[in-house]
């Protein structure tokens, strides 16, 4: 039998799953920034909170630590490049090449920004149902004119729909390819080309046959329901939530 | 239906559902053509596709059984309704609020025919019905292929494998390059249907047969 990915929505009753959605996108829009601007200590003070919650809410971290392992390659490169391009006091130098304690510093506090976006994204996912966050996404653009707010968000569903299914399909190639001998080819160009393509074209079928088969149960944007009213709790948690952004900037 | 890939089975089941226009001819469904008439074929004939996966779009079982009312524009008591009715009828009620990928392969076909079932159609198809299912999950597909035909359901299926359904046929009809070349009752024999392109169905003490002809 198949298991959840840390991708999937995750049922649950904890606060988290019950805020409004729309509260959570703009507290996840709000922390994103924070992440992104504050000083390292409070970048400490956020992920610290950011693990927690995800240990609240029952986040699989080991599992979605193995599916990221894409992503951990991308962070290395974005690693690579800050360290070398970052000039400061040299503490290696390997011809014209340059590695300095400021590089170090700040490829780490990037990579550390990155992942914990990253974890807020798997937070807002595992807690939320993609249903919430077309209707919250048709709710904030509807004031906007010539936005059509219905369309952009089922395609905003959809791509949050296929997360999982991307991931299981490159685990799918990968075991593949594997079987095939692909560990035997050194040329990195090669091996990505052989995991890119059949990854794609079965993504490509999949969204495919998944649009063939809402049209056959008649799927149109009208069928995006309206949100309920929002309750004082999300209220008063969109509220904390903001002013510990705000505390986080000013450490 | 049957007949070799390619033959165009899908794609005529595909009309049925309005989801391919005919570049020429016409389709109509009791009497009422489909093109023009997109909502009322839609309502009329539901299609159970072959990778049941990738026709799951809610995050709950029952959340996905609702998917088709809600389009309808049916009131929410209705379509709770027709849900738990279409959860009940496929065996499903007791796994409503989990998500649709623990469910097994069988179950997931199952939730597949319920997410048909609770937009209520008189006609059902089953494409490859199955494909990728091992033996129990192929006999809860025909359980509730039984039950829907006992129910005054009608079902079309195109299948390579005709052994499970054979029994509750009423046609049989053979696709080859996109054109019928047999329609008539289920009995095929095996060099014909070899012939056709089709595996040989099998009757009783047959098996020894069919095996010397492949």
């Amino acid at each position: 039998m198949a298991s959840l990915t840390a991708f999937h929505y995750q049922s649950g009753n904890t606060m988290i799953h019950n805020l409004d959605a729309r509260f959570k996108l703009i507290l996840m829009a709000l922390t994103s920034i924070t992440l992104l601007n504050v000083s390292a200590w409070a970048l400490v003070g956020v992920s610290g909170m950011l693990a927690v919650l995800g240990w609240h809410i029952g986040l699989p971290l080991l599992s979605a630590a193995k599916e990221l392992r894409y992503f951990f390659i991308l962070l290395l490169m974005v690693f690579m490049a800050r360290v070398l391009s970052t000039s400061g006091e040299p503490l290696v130098q390997i011809g014209f090449l340059e590695i300095s304690k400021q590089g170090l510093v700040d490829g780490g506090l990037v990579c550390w920004r990155l992942l914990s976006i990253v974890l807020l994204g798997l937070v807002l996912v595992s807690t939320t149902r993609v249903s919430e966050i077309k209707q919250s996404v048709a709710w904030f653009f509807n004031p906007v004119p010539g936005v059509p707010e219905k369309r952009l968000a089922t395609m905003l569903g959809l791509i949050v729909r296929f997360i999982p299914e991307i991931f299981a399909k490159a685990g799918e190639v990968t075991a593949a390819q594997q079987a095939r001998g692909i560990g035997s080819r050194k040329n990195p160009f090669f091996r990505l080309k052989t995991f890119t393509i059949p990854l794609l074209r079965g993504v490509i079928r999949d969204a495919g046959n998944l649009a063939l088969a809402m049209e056959a149960r008649c799927y149109s944007e009208d069928g995006i329901r309206g949100m309920t009213s929002a309750t004082p709790r999300d209220w008063g948690m969109l509220i904390a939530g903001s002013g510990l952004c705000m505390v986080a900037f000013f450490i | 239906m049957a007949g070799p890939n390619g033959s165009g089975k899908t794609t005529l089941l595909r009309h049925l559902n309005g989801l391919v226009m005919p570049s020429e001819g016409d389709v109509s469904i009791s009497g009422v053509r489909v093109k023009g008439n997109l909502l009322h074929a839609r309502k009329m004939v539901g299609m159970v596709f072959q990778d049941a996966d990738s026709q799951i779009v809610g995050e709950t079982v029952r959340e996905d059984v609702a998917f088709g009312p809600e389009n309808l524009g049916l009131d929410p008591a209705t379509v709770d309704g027709q849900t738990d009715w279409a959860l009940e009828k496929v065996g499903l009620a007791h796994k409503a609020d989990m998500s649709p990928h623990l469910l097994s392969g069988g179950e997931k076909r199952r939730l597949a025919i319920a997410g048909v079932l609770s937009m209520q159609p008189e006609i059902i198809l089953f494409d490859e019905p199955f494909s990728n299912l091992d033996y129990p999950g192929i006999c809860q597909v025909v359980g509730q292929m039984k039950t829907l035909k006992k129910d005054g359901h009608t079902i079309v299926v195109t299948s390579h494998d005709m052994d499970p359904v054979i029994e509750l046929a009423d046609r049989l009809i053979i696709m080859g390059q996109g054109r019928i070349v047999k329609d008539g009752t289920p009995a095929l024999e095996g060099r014909e249907a070899i012939s056709l392109g089709i595996r040989p169905i099998m009757a009783p003490g047959t098996v020894r047969e069919s095996a010397w002809l492949l």
